[in-house]
């Protein structure tokens, strides 16, 4: 079919447009570029972990248990053979002696095979020998709570005084977020026993030299002890899991970055194949038919395709070094970057068929040009072929193609391509509604230069439709994401920080022997106490219609709730100014004998628990079961009340055992920091949440989580000032020709810019407007269904946005018309196409 | 002596065209009929507007008539689809352009080859060349269009009609576009051509001296033949 003739004309052809043709074909390659970037940073991650699992568990298998391990587990362990390493670990303050507040550490104490896999890295790294022999520790300095300590420092920790030998680099075992919240300090398990009070995790390392069923092993143990069992498997069943939703996200922004690199193309291969028109029809004169001469330009469009993918090859595969650069230090492991077969296969199937399949609507109008176009230039509409209809749903194909490598669902799949399809429609219809009514309205216009600018988008030959349809696409595609992020990161910042004052730290009194002693420390410290709460652990035994005795072999829907651990507190004069968004909140309930009616925090009764007033719960509070009934839903923060998330009236349960919850709020970071010091070597056994740090641990992940998105999104941007330059492209001859008739008719620069502008403004307006229309319902759809979460709509972005791409859409018409003015007419009158 | 069905080489026969221009039908062409034989010139004279080139454009196939046939060596071309029409084309039928139509990304030889190599023929570049060197181009064949003076360019359109060896040859005015001079020298090859092919051929011009030198004129005003007359050369070339 396509024979040497084929290849040798297509070749000659692009002779002279082939500069221009690669600078537009980089579109397509950034889009493909970015979906390599993300299959082989995936699968690169994916690899680096399943060959660093024993590092990241730094054993075979670990056993845990907040007490020291009783015999019996002691002599099992034992009979389990291969190597042994053991840790201990707790949370204390330390004081630094090269800086003035006391930190928050995680101690961690370990005998000299730990770890069984893996290493310890520290700088000076003779540093480690002296920690194993208890001469010195190793501290972390991850980032945002140990400052500058050097080696040769001391640190005291209850009490005692250690020099710090070094500072612990990394050690593969440690979990990134963690070391952000609580820095590690490293001693010898032999330094452990100088210390006392302490209260923490137990481990033991196992690395086995014969194959053992790690999984029966794990069982079998949790079976028998009141420990925790951590295997390869867990770890490697943990990170999948992670990168699923990572892979996914970057994902989708990977295929709109594709889909618009695809629009590019096919907008430019319409441009460059207009001006083909007429080497079409001397070439049906001369008597090839419509097919051959269609199949020089297909030729074409491969060998574009094979450009294309070999470029995003390269592009990609060195994109997913720089993509993970911001959060490289959440990495669990080294990244081994290594070409991914199947991200190159995918990455250069992709360049091909996207190419070819973008190109196929441009294409299909080539067989429609009549060899009579040879002799006079043809006018009048084209017929619509049939054929047209079939090439539109091999597109659709394509996308819905392009979707499944990229999502692996062929069910979202097949949705993306429909919404697709419906946006190109409502945008379609859009444009063309626009275009009819600017038929009826632009000439009773007054002024000329707005009549002339609103006239070109509907003269013949308009590229309007095209442009409004590219353009449209790359607002919706850009702005769902921007606009379904936002909903997200909203949700989180109003999840639980709305109080009017946000306490600095919450401390958990757990049956307090005596609360005296700590309030008067609390007191001494000049710490005020904003409000006293009760809690009890609330989880759910049974919802009306749903048993937790199906819970074993039920899943989705019917498991809904039984997840869930919430706390209860008792209604009281501070639970008056809940804002209740349904039924009545009750205060005092005295009939034991009646349901118990009990007010649900919105969030826990719409998200977690789906329960609406009325139902009837089943609660277990501590050992005991308490029927009750929703009697309100209310809304409101979290965090200002203990955490409690359900509102039980007085009368019942006030004889159970609760935990006081104290929020509590310093006068300024220091004394905060020097009270949760003390607090902690004194009342080691009462849990303390540092807010602030919590806080700004939270925003740091999302920081660099967001970088990651930026740089996908970049991919996005660019692919789409490209596609818009593109579409400004096709209709620059026609913007010539004017320009230079005008300016024969006398005309000013002045005047012929306006109408330009007009004419960009419009369009910028008309496509940012449909597309920002269709990303909020986009948006909606998708963090109402898919995310289940409110959406909002953000003004600022979106006033941002709209502005940013009428901008775009202005700055790149002009800059692409600019010269125009200073074309001399003569010139330009004389030369054809 | 063979008959004059043997020698007709295109039969026009009511030849109608019409356009839908808004709610009117335009009449460009109306019943025309003619016959052209072998060997045969033919100048087509008439104002602008008159049908000239829609009459060419329907007489090689490149377009369909309202009604009416035309029949090129034999074959009606209502019978034949596009692609057949194409084909047909590549084997009996040349066009020369007024705007001379070469393909800009060719180079000159590589626009005369085109027409041989749709039909695979492997002595597509020998005939190229030969053709270039008849139309004393020989030392342009790697140049492009834009590198190349309007009558040099037509000397391309030359070479390429001739290299399939039409038996029929279309040109629509094809030194419209060209001044005096010029005109004159790709007039002299374009006869000159033709005569050595033996080629059938059919002329649009405005230049009365040209059509003189052919052996017929037809003229057209308003799409209607009115007048179909033999030329001093026709007459030259019976008594000769
Ligand atoms: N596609 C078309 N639609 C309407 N009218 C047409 C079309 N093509 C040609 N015409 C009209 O047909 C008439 C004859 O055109 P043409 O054959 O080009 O004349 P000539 O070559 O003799 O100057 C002209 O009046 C022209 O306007
Ligand atoms: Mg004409």
């Amino acid at each position: 079919m396509l024979d040497r003739w084929t290849w040798q004309m297509a070749w000659r052809d692009s002779k002279g447009s082939r500069r221009r043709l690669l600078l537009f074909l980089s579109a397509m390659v950034v889009g493909v570029a970015a979906l390599v970037a993300i299959l082989s940073f995936g699968h690169s991650l994916e690899r680096s972990i399943d060959e660093d699992a024993g590092s990241l568990l730094g054993a075979d298998l670990r056993i845990s248990s907040s007490r020291a391990f009783s015999p019996a587990l002691e002599s099992m362990i034992d009979s389990l053979g291969g190597v042994q390493a053991r840790r201990v670990s707790f949370v204390a303050s330390a004081q630094f002696s090269a800086q003035q507040p006391v930190q928050t550490v995680r101690v961690r104490a370990m005998d000299a095979g730990f770890p069984l896999y893996g290493r310890i890295i520290a700088s000076p790294p003779e540093a480690e020998e002296k920690m194993r022999a208890g001469q010195g520790v190793l501290v972390a300095q991850s980032g945002i709570s140990v400052a500058r300590v050097q080696p040769g420092d001391s640190v005291t920790i209850k009490g005692r005084r250690f020099e710090v030998a070094g500072i612990l680099i990394g050690a593969r075992v440690e979990n990134a977020v963690e070391m952000l919240y609580q820095p590690p300090v490293y001693m010898a398990l032999a330094d452990l026993d100088t210390l006392d009070g302490r209260v923490g995790t137990y481990e033991v390392f196992l690395r086995f030299d014969r194959e053992v069923d790690t999984a029966a092993l794990q069982s079998a143990i949790e079976e028998a002890h009141d420990v925790g069992v951590r295997t390869l498997a867990d770890v490697k069943e943990d990170w999948d899991f992670l990168l699923e939703g990572l892979e996914a996200f970057l994902g989708l922004i990977g295929f709109f970055a594709l889909i618009l690199g695809g629009l590019g193309v096919g907008s430019v291969l319409q441009v460059y194949l207009k001006e083909r028109k007429d080497t079409v029809a001397v070439l049906r004169c001369v008597g090839a038919s419509s097919g051959r001469a269609t199949r020089i330009y297909l030729a074409q469009s491969i060998g574009m395709g094979v450009l294309v993918g070999l470029a995003a090859c390269a592009v990609g595969t060195l994109g997913q070094v720089i993509m993970p650069l911001g959060i490289n230090d959440l990495l669990p492991v080294d990244m081994h970057y290594r070409v991914a077969p199947e991200g190159l296969f995918a990455g250069f199937g992709l360049g091909v068929g996207a190419t070819v399949v973008f190109s196929l609507v441009p294409l299909s109008g080539l067989g429609a040009i009549p060899p009579l176009a040879a002799l006079r230039s043809a006018y009048g509409r084209q017929r619509f072929r049939k054929s047209r209809l079939a090439v539109y749903a091999l597109v659709g194909l394509g996308i819905g193609l392009c979707a499944w490598v990229q999502v692996g669902h062929i069910g979202v799949a097949i949705l993306y391509a429909l919404a697709m399809g419906v946006a190109f429609g409502i945008l379609s219809l859009t444009a063309w509604a626009f275009i009819r009514m600017l038929r009826a309205v632009a000439p009773r216009i007054r002024t000329y230069t707005w009549r002339q600018g609103l006239a070109n988008m509907h003269r013949p030959n308009n590229q309007t439709l095209l442009m409004v349809v590219a353009l449209g696409l790359g607002t919706v595609m850009i702005m769902t994401v921007v606009l379904v992020e936002g909903a997200i990161v909203e949700k989180f910042a109003n999840l639980n920080f709305e109080a009017e004052e946000i306490p600095d730290a919450v401390l958990f009194l757990v049956d307090a022997e005596k609360p005296e002693d700590i309030t008067s420390m609390i007191a001494a410290h000049d710490i005020r106490i904003l409000q006293t709460d009760i809690l009890m652990p609330v989880s759910v035994d049974s919802i009306y219609g749903r048993s937790r005795m199906s819970d074993e072999d039920s899943t989705g829907s019917d498991r809904i709730g039984f997840d869930w651990v919430g706390g209860a507190t008792f209604a009281d004069h501070r639970t008056d100014s809940v804002l209740v968004e349904e039924g009545t909140l009750v205060r005092e309930w005295q009939d034991s004998t009646q349901v118990a009616p009990v007010a649900i925090h919105a969030y826990a009764a719409r998200e977690a628990l789906q329960v609406a007033v009325g139902d009837t719960l089943l609660l277990r509070v501590l050992d005991r079961q308490v029927l009750t009934r929703v009697g309100s839903i209310y809304a409101g923060p979290v965090l200002g009340r203990g955490m409690a998330t359900m509102i039980l009236p007085q009368g019942i349960l006030e004889s159970l055992p609760h935990t006081r919850v104290l929020s509590l709020k310093a006068a300024d970071p220091q004394s905060l920091a020097v009270f949760h010091g003390a607090f902690m070597d004194q009342f080691p056994d009462y849990p303390i949440i540092n807010v602030p740090l919590v806080l700004r641990v939270v925003q740091e992940v999302f920081r660099r989580l967001n970088y990651m998105h930026r740089f996908m999104s970049l991919f996005s941007v660019i692919t789409g000032i490209l596609v818009l330059a593109g579409a400004v492209m096709v209709s620059r001859r026609a913007r010539i020709e004017q320009a230079v008739l005008l300016k024969t008719l006398g005309a000013s620069k002045r005047q012929v810019l306006s109408i330009m502008c007009v004419e960009f403004l419009f369009l910028g307006l008309l496509a940012t407007g449909t597309g920002l229309g269709l990303a909020m319902v986009a948006a909606w759809v998708l963090t109402g269904f898919q995310l289940e979460i409110a959406f909002i709509v953000p003004k600022v972005p979106i006033v941002l946005a709209a502005t940013a791409l009428v901008g775009i859409t202005l700055g790149v018409g002009l800059l692409n018309s600019r010269g125009i003015y200073a074309r001399p007419p003569l010139e330009v009158l004389r030369t054809e196409v | 002596m063979h008959t004059i069905e043997d020698q007709v080489i295109l039969r026009v026969d009511k030849l109608t065209k019409c356009y839908r221009s808004g709610a009117r039908m335009l009449t460009v062409l109306n019943a025309v009929s003619f016959e052209a034989r072998e060997k045969e010139s033919i100048a087509v004279v008439g104002p602008s507007g008159s049908g000239k080139t829609t009459l060419l454009g329907l007489c090689a196939g490149l377009d369909k008539p309202t009604s009416g046939s035309v029949v090129v060596g034999g074959t009606d071309l209502a019978g034949l689809t596009e692609n057949a029409r194409a084909a047909l084309r590549n084997e009996l039928v040349g066009f020369v352009f007024q705007t001379f139509k070469l393909i800009p990304t060719l180079t000159a030889l590589e626009n005369v080859m085109v027409p041989a190599e749709l039909r695979r023929d492997r002595k597509a570049r020998r005939k190229a060349v030969a053709l270039l060197e008849s139309v004393d181009l020989a030392d342009r064949q790697h140049h492009y269009p834009v590198q190349l003076s309007g009558g040099e360019q037509q000397r391309v359109g030359l070479a390429r009609a001739f290299i399939n060896r039409p038996r029929i040859l279309f040109a629509d005015e094809p030194t419209g576009n060209l001044d005096a001079d010029t005109s004159a020298t790709i007039e002299h090859l374009l006869l000159d051509l033709n005569r050595s092919a033996g080629t059938t051929l059919i002329i649009v011009t405005h230049n009365l001296e040209l059509a003189a030198r052919t052996d017929r004129i037809l003229e057209l005003r308003g799409g209607a033949l009115v007048q179909e007359g033999r030329t001093p050369a026709a007459i030259r070339g019976k008594t000769a």
